[in-house]
């Protein structure tokens, strides 16, 4: 005999014994233990969801912005209904019959034997009304959750919305979204959907025959506990928000205020804006296509981190920083201007015949001469051969103010604007180009457009005297602060060179030859710089930008007003209601009346679309003639105002590229 | 023998596993059927359905069986280099152009159809080893035949292995069953158990408790054996690569498992509960088995 055969008993042995194992665990789980144990007379376990609270978001002051409210829905499991009384049904849902019927042959679409929504979201009334009749309606149940409630009703693209989850969200959750969970999706809902969603809790429920609910199975052993989303803490000042959002009512444009020392936003506004209530509970759907779809002026456009704009004058500020730093210009430099500066062949206008100008003033009266000769000095320093190399270096000196580059601020959807590198030009012109083809860029017109966060940030790091914080809505979430808030960026310009140019930015306010007189704030320097941005679409953008007070600066700000016209008109004085409201709590004196004047304009531009007819106001100046009436200058004075206002230039993007034929000439 | 040989097919068939296997395959399909039994849509013979693309499995399988059985059985013996040839040149294709499917690369893609060579490697195996167990009858006493078994078992587990598929691969540690059985060494299959031992007692018990333990075991030993020196060296042996073992494991759980692996192993330990993640499966099983009681529900 086969000395081995013992062996195959060994094996045999080794399977029985393993098979043993596995049977005793099945023996265990099945009959002895009564962990797992399910009551004879009950029929069936059903997992009950507990949808937890989203977390709230607060402001800086501790005021709730976002919060939540209880709503229910009905649910109806199709196999389990018998035949009941529609009307009842109908009355206690104040629905018609034909709806019952209708929901009823839905849910049944959806499946027979699944716990699908009969009706969403019923009102408290009916919730209570049901509860006591209930027991007559074998298959239904309500489904308690809650929605989300916007106090101020401002800031539908700050916060976004919550809906809910499509088939491609689900599919890919791997696993965490069900049929019926809600998702933020746009706005901080949705960048910190992970933090506010908070955890689902399953409860095992035993029904019985009755469909009765018999309480948790196994005593609760294996349901999970819903738990709420954590609270946010926002830098957002709800005050100005809401003061902001009312001055740009049938405005098109952006305003975004941060505060230099932590890079924390103050204010996020986009308008034409829209009360993020409408996009909450049952008319989610209509109102998102009525009022956001609907509406011509795009308010589903993020227009603080979404809008492109030529920075323009505003871009002036940064550009004297960089020509400081590198040496090419000293506070005392002065430049002749004779009312516009040769580029080559083409003349660059400036708005008015300044004379020998210097830095200070330059900045104060947003002379363009004065900036297209820093801007000459800037790419030629390194000699006329390495202009090409020298502006890439210049490019990125800039850029490191944030422009042409996402700061990568807790919002989705941001854009990083145009900021062109060296090569793109080497595509229009060849390898040999050189300043006068780009002069555009030295007065932020051309080819250069940034977000108004950008513009807030360049603003953020001139009132910091040299860096930024990264910019953020949300400071804290639950307890903890976010730590990754705290890093300075430095934009390699010394602290020393921040002077002359806030002096420029303080006088454009302050002083009679300024461009923003009519903004100044009693009682706080602010410093800042206009824009009239040109616009090819259409009428100017109006541009501020600016920070205060001077020393020790609380608020850094960019307010755009699409197709308004000059800077100094109204996104100056917005801009000053605004930080006067954040830095005092409130507008002050006969300015308290000019708010509520701001807020009345209509400036929507005209749309090419005349299926809509839409009113708009065109005097854009009206404002300055109210204000030079009831101030009562001089008259010399008007005029000088009224020469200071029109400070924008004339150069088309299209006309950079007709000089590509002629560049020979202006290389030499 | 000669006289069999017209009976030969029906006497020759081991049917106690034919009936297993048919019994498996019964119990199987009833289940799938009657677990995602919808009174929306009955019907058996519906092959959108798991339990219906189950039953053309089974029957397919049962075609394919029968058809073995007409081959000769010496068709086989001699094809078997060939056939686990060909399992290998599959098992290296597949890491070449293989769909990459939740980081596994273990399918080539013909058409709507999925091959998996891991499971024509476990056939392709099986023959191989079983020509070479029958060609001379080796005994696996010697190191040659042993290292020969081995190379054959471990190429394809090292390919698999390289998927990464470590399910696939474990299944070819089974190997060791059949070797047992033909001769091979007993303290082969002890070594086998003492891992699965010690990869256990390692989640359980912190890893230098478990090297004082085995020290003082070795210790011990040694003592009662100080007069035989082949029995101290190979003790010291084994100790030191029980040690380096204990440490590889923690370093092998870390690199070469997959996380829901790793998490799968940690509930199963008992490490940790999770009533909603990976633990959720488990726990709806033992609900579903727990709730069946004697009499079973479902039916
Ligand atoms: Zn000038």
């Amino acid at each position: 005999m086969d000395q081995l055969f013992n062996r195959k008993y060994i094996v045999q042995g080794l399977f029985i014994v393993i098979a043993l194992i596995l049977l005793g665990k099945l023996f265990y789980i099945q009959i002895a233990s009564d962990k797992y144990f399910l009551s004879a007379e009950s029929n069936v376990l059903r997992k009950i969801y507990k949808y937890p609270a989203r977390g709230a978001i607060l402001d800086r002051n501790g005021k709730v912005i976002v919060q939540n409210e209880p709503v229910y829905d009905l649910m109806v499991t199709p196999n389990e209904v018998k035949a009941f009384d529609t009307l009842g049904l109908a009355q206690a849902l104040e629905i018609s019959i034909q709806d019952v019927r209708k929901n009823l042959r839905k849910a049944r679409g959806k499946s027979t034997y699944q716990s699908t929504p009969f009706l969403k979201q019923i009102s408290v009334q009916s919730y209570a009304r049901l509860q006591e009749i209930l027991y007559r309606f074998p298959g239904f149940r309500t489904q308690d959750r809650t929605i989300r409630h916007y106090p101020d009703s401002v800031g539908g693209a700050l916060f976004g919305y919550v809906k809910e989850v499509d088939s491609a969200d689900i599919a890919k959750s791997e696993g965490f979204y069900r049929p019926g969970d809600y998702k933020g999706k746009s706005g901080l809902e949705y960048s910190y959907e992970q933090t506010l969603r908070g955890e689902k809790g399953v409860i095992n429920t035993v029904y019985d025959a009755h469909n009765t609910p018999q309480g948790s199975y196994a005593d609760g052993k294996y349901d999970v506990n819903a738990v709420s989303g954590e609270r946010l803490i926002s830098g957002i000042d709800m005050r100005i928000q809401k003061l902001g959002e009312e001055l740009m009512r049938n405005k098109v444009g952006a305003i975004v205020a941060i505060e230099p020392a932590t890079g924390e936003i103050l204010s996020f506004i986009s308008s034409p804006g829209y009360d993020p209530n409408l996009l909450v509970g049952r008319d989610q759907g209509n109102n998102y296509m009525k009022f956001i779809v609907g509406n011509p002026y795009r308010p589903s456009l993020v227009r603080p981190i979404m809008g492109y704009y030529p920075p323009g004058s505003s871009f002036k500020p940064v550009d004297a920083l960089v020509g400081l730093q590198e040496g090419v210009i000293d506070p005392n430099t002065t430049f002749f201007c004779p009312h516009y500066y040769q580029a080559g062949n083409r003349k660059i206008k400036c708005e008015h015949f300044d004379g020998s100008i210097s830095l200070r003033r330059g900045i104060a009266r947003s002379c363009n001469t004065y900036f297209c000769y820093v801007f000459q000095k800037l790419i030629t320093k390194n000699g006329m051969k390495n202009q090409r190399k020298t502006y890439q270096d210049w490019r990125d000196k800039i850029a490191k103010f944030g422009f042409g580059e996402k700061l990568d601020i807790d919002m989705p959807y941001e854009r990083k604007g145009y900021f062109y590198a060296a090569d793109h030009y080497d595509k229009i012109y060849g390898k040999r180009w050189g300043y006068t083809n780009v002069i555009s860029q030295a007065i932020g017109q051309g080819e250069i457009t940034a977000t108004p966060l950008q513009m807030a940030n360049a603003m953020a790091v001139i009132a910091n005297r040299g860096y930024y914080i990264k910019p953020h809505l949300i400071r804290a979430m639950g307890d903890k602060i976010k730590k990754e808030y705290v890093d300075k960026n430095y934009v390699g310009v010394d602290a020393k060179h921040f002077e002359p140019v806030i002096d420029g930015m303080q006088d454009a306010v302050n002083t009679s030859w300024g461009t923003a007189i009519l903004s100044r704030i009693p009682d706080v320097v602010l410093c800042g710089k206009t824009g009239t941005v040109q616009n090819p679409h259409g009428k100017n953008h109006s541009v501020f930008i600016g920070f205060a007070p001077r020393d020790n600066p609380k608020i850094a700000i960019a307010v755009i007003v699409e197709n308004a016209g000059f800077g100094s008109t109204y996104a100056a004085p917005i801009a000053s209601y605004m930080i006067e409201k954040y830095l005092k709590g409130t507008v002050t004196g006969s300015r308290a009346a000019q708010v509520e004047w701001m807020k009345n304009q209509n400036l929507l531009p005209v749309l090419k679309d005349k299926t809509k007819p839409v009113k708009v106001i065109t005097k854009a100046d009206s404002l300055l003639i109210k204000k030079a009436d009831s101030t009562k200058k001089v008259k010399d004075s008007i005029q000088i105002r009224a020469a200071t206002i029109k400070q924008s230039v004339a150069i088309k993007p299209k006309q950079t590229k007709t000089v590509i034929t002629e560049k020979p000439a202006s290389e030499k | 023998m000669q006289h069999q040989q017209g009976n030969r097919f029906f006497f020759n068939v081991d049917w106690i596993t034919v009936l297993i296997y048919i019994a498996l395959c019964a119990i199987g399909f009833t289940n799938i059927y009657a677990s995602i039994y919808n009174p929306d849509k009955a019907g058996v013979f519906d092959f959108s359905s798991s339990y219906g693309k189950q039953l053309i499995y089974i029957i397919s399988g049962l075609i394919l069986g029968l058809s073995i059985l007409l081959f000769d059985g010496r068709l086989f013996n001699v094809f078997s280099p060939f056939i686990y040839g060909g399992t290998l040149v599959l098992l290296l294709a597949v890491l070449v152009v293989g769909n990459k499917v939740a980081g596994n690369q273990a399918w080539i893609a013909i058409g709507s159809f999925k091959l998996q060579p891991a499971e024509f490697a476990k056939f392709g195996t099986a023959l191989l080893l079983a020509r070479y167990v029958g060609s001379f009858n080796p005994k696996f006493r010697d190191f040659k035949s042993i290292a020969i078994a081995a190379l054959i078992v471990l190429a394809p587990l090292v390919l698999i292995m390289l998927q990464p598929d470590t399910g696939s691969a474990l299944v070819f540690l089974a190997f060791m069953f059949p070797l047992y059985r033909e001769g091979l060494s007993g303290y082969f299959l002890l070594i086998f158990l003492g891992m699965i031992v010690l990869f256990v007692a390692d989640f359980l018990v912190p890893t230098w408790i478990l090297i004082t333990i085995i020290t003082v075991i070795a210790g011990l030993f040694v003592y009662n054996n100080r007069r035989k020196q082949k029995i101290i060296i190979s003790t010291i042996l084994v100790t030191v690569f029980a040690i380096g073992y204990l440490f590889l494991i923690k370093v092998a759980y870390e690199k070469v498992l997959a996380p829901h692996q790793r998490s799968r192993i940690e509930l199963m330990l008992g490490l940790k509960t999770d009533n909603k993640g990976a633990g959720y499966n488990v726990i709806q099983s033992q609900i579903a088995i727990g709730s069946g009681q004697v009499t079973g529900r479902g039916f």
